[in-house]
């Protein structure tokens, strides 16, 4: 007969912690909702179009959602083209300050009821990130384990650490390109989309197609 | 606080009627308007003008202005003021502890009793008042206590307001000018919950309220915050006002405080089981304005598209707040190869090789060109300078990297990348 014990085993936990919360699926992606979602990968490998699906996906269900764009780099253009209803949008800029865009977020999951944060990353340094205390990642954890909000992280590297429920490290493997000449247009933007850490998604290619406004 | 009660009686004509309402108006906020009187609440004013004799000067004086002729009456009953403005002319002021005798055809007696009053040579009230009371009521029946209450002073008439306002105000006053706005919060805590409170008895709500302060050099500091929805939730307001006035806060010391609540209707707060998850909106705009005060007033907004063929065509709108409305045209999201800007463009090194874009050098990295296209050019705002003076290449560089390449008169850039 086995020892009776009254501690839980950590895997019977964290199931117990999961049930009944929800999940979004959207762009072949399912995310819990109340959690930390990465995106990683290098330049060009499509993690900002990734968050802008998600983005787009949650605007056009009325959800109100927040870019916080700590160096300005986000374009609303190609928001327009994912499909992003702007009229739900709070778009945050905070000139490459760190500190102000960790507060901007602490300030928004404290609001509770965004369907989605997103921190964007792009353009920042790894090292600048890396000074960014982990205390901070597992507050906003904690912030937003009851709610539905998700907080998104798009950065090189992975920076939320064991923080974040869920990761997607996405490697570009092909660039498409249509027409010949000086003035041929970029097709698609094929990658390698693993997940990574607890992730329902099963690894595949992905093709991320451009789009043009007056094609 | 002692009521007071004010009438003015004006000839029944429509201009005149309107033009006391206005009178009334500088005074009070709780008004009754009928037929030819108009009849309103001055409880308080004591301490703002003075006494009810000049009170009534500066009710005169507000009729002058306005080109009226009537009669007004001050009382600390309703009915009273209304019972003497009516059958009285001039002004009549009656104190909180005296009484003026009214002419008894004024108090609403029965024809059949009033002729037996004059008959025994009483004309007023002050006569009937002598007589002792259980007599009259035992003579005339228990429906003479009414008039005995009008005789004494005590009508039991409640000013019904019927005027539609759009307003509540309140004042204070300091001792002292005080610079420091934090310590008025509370003082302005509690007005808010009094004007508030005011607005919730008549089934309102507020979307607009105004700080007024008067300073100690003799301008005015106005602040008005102006929402997209009406709510009483009073920490919310003062939440707003110590935000915004923390931005801008008054140039001087402030001497008296003034706060306006205008009225709207209720907000329905009923949502669907299936709806979406919003922040609430008190919620949502005390967060908006905490972040404006963290990153700046233009860098929190909304994205708004400029229908304009520039390089850069959008704008942040930080007048705008996101209203989480349901899209009519809801389809299922595809990625799309998103666009990104480098701020500051990196400055690069291009290396051209038979006309052909061959290798980019920045502080960053250093690749290959794989594949490119262009020249793109995207201004069109041939009257400037500038017109066609940038030129963008698509990039793809070594290890699959796709940027975005600019000419312009400083040189070479990388402004942006997909990702």
């Amino acid at each position: 007969m086995p020892p009776l014990s009254i501690v839980k085993t950590l895997s019977y936990l964290q199931e117990e912690q999961k049930a009944g919360r929800q999940y979004l699926e959207v762009a072949g992606l399912r995310l819990l909702r109340g959690s930390i979602a990465e995106f990683t990968g290098p330049q060009s490998s499509g993690k900002t179009s990734l968050a802008l699906a998600i983005l787009a996906h949650m605007t056009m269900d009325g959800e109100i959602c927040s870019i916080i764009d700590l160096n300005n780099s986000f374009d609303p253009e190609s928001a327009r083209l994912s499909g992003a209803v702007f009229s739900n949008v709070l778009w945050i800029r905070c000139g490459g300050n760190i500190e102000n865009a960790f507060t901007a977020a602490d300030f928004l999951l404290q609001a509770n009821g965004f369907g989605l944060v997103w921190l964007n990353f792009f353009g920042v340094q790894n090292g600048e990130l890396r000074k960014v205390p982990r205390s901070y990642w597992y507050r906003f954890r904690v912030k937003i384990r009851d709610t539905k909000t998700i907080l998104i992280v798009t950065n090189e590297q992975s920076v939320a650490g064991s923080a974040a429920e869920s990761r997607f490290y996405a490697d570009p493997y092909r660039v498409s390109w249509k027409g010949a000449g000086r003035f041929k247009l970029i097709k698609e933007l094929q990658l390698n989309l693993n997940g990574q850490k607890e992730c329902v998604f099963r690894p595949e290619f992905v093709g991320i197609k451009a789009d043009y406004i007056n094609e | 606080m002692n009521k007071l009660y004010a009438c003015i009686t004006v000839s029944g004509d429509e201009k005149q009627v309107f033009s006391a309402v206005e009178v009334a108006k500088r005074f009070a906020y709780r008004i009754e308007v009928s037929e030819c009187t108009v009849l309103f609440d001055i409880s308080g004013l004591e301490k703002r003008i003075g006494s009810p004799k000049r009170i009534a000067a500066a009710i005169s004086q507000a009729m002058k202005d306005f080109g009226l002729k009537g009669t007004i009456a001050i009382a600390p009953d309703a009915g009273i003021a209304e019972l003497h403005a009516r059958s009285q002319d001039g002004i009549t002021v009656i104190e909180s502890e005296s009484n003026k005798p009214l002419a008894l055809e004024a108090t609403g007696i029965g024809g059949d009793t009033l002729s037996v009053f004059r008959s025994l040579g009483f004309e007023t009230t002050e006569d009937v008042a002598r007589l002792p009371e259980d007599q009259l009521i035992e003579r005339y029946g228990p429906q003479f206590r009414k008039i005995l209450d009008i005789v004494n002073g005590n009508s039991g008439r409640i000013l019904t307001s019927n005027l539609e306002e759009n307003f509540v105000s309140w004042d204070y006053k300091l001792d002292f000018p005080i610079e420091d706005f934090g310590q008025l919060i509370f003082i302005l805590g509690h007005g808010l919950g009094s004007v508030l409170r005011e607005i919730e008895k008549k089934a309102y709500s507020t979307e607009k309220v105004e700080a007024v302060f008067q300073l100690e050099n003799g301008e005015v500091a106005s602040y008005c915050l102006k929402l997209s929805f009406p709510t009483l939730n009073q920490k919310f307001w003062l939440r707003l006002i110590n935000l915004r006035i923390s931005k801008q806060p008054p140039a001087a010391g402030i001497v008296s405080i003034r706060l306006i609540c205008h009225f709207a209707a209720q907000r329905s707060i009923a949502r669907g089981l299936f709806s979406a998850s919003q922040p609430e909106p008190e919620d949502l705009l005390v967060t908006i304005a905490k972040i404006k005060n963290l990153v700046g007033e233009d860098n929190v907004g909304v994205p708004v598209l400029l229908n304009q063929r520039l390089p850069e065509a959008f704008v942040l709108d930080s007048e705008k707040v996101p209203v989480g409305k349901k899209s009519d045209e809801f389809s299922d999201s595809r990625p799309t190869l998103a666009f990104s800007y480098f701020r500051p463009p990196l400055r690069a090194d291009v290396h051209i090789s038979s006309n052909k874009l061959a290798r980019i050098k920045t502080r960053y990295f250093s690749a290959a060109v794989i594949a490119y296209s262009g020249v793109w050019v995207n201004s069109s705002s041939w009257w400037t300078r500038e017109y066609w003076q940038k030129m963008e290449w698509d990039v793809e560089l070594e290890g699959h990297r796709l940027l975005r390449l600019a000419l312009t008169r400083d040189g070479w850039f990388v402004t942006g990348g997909y990702d």
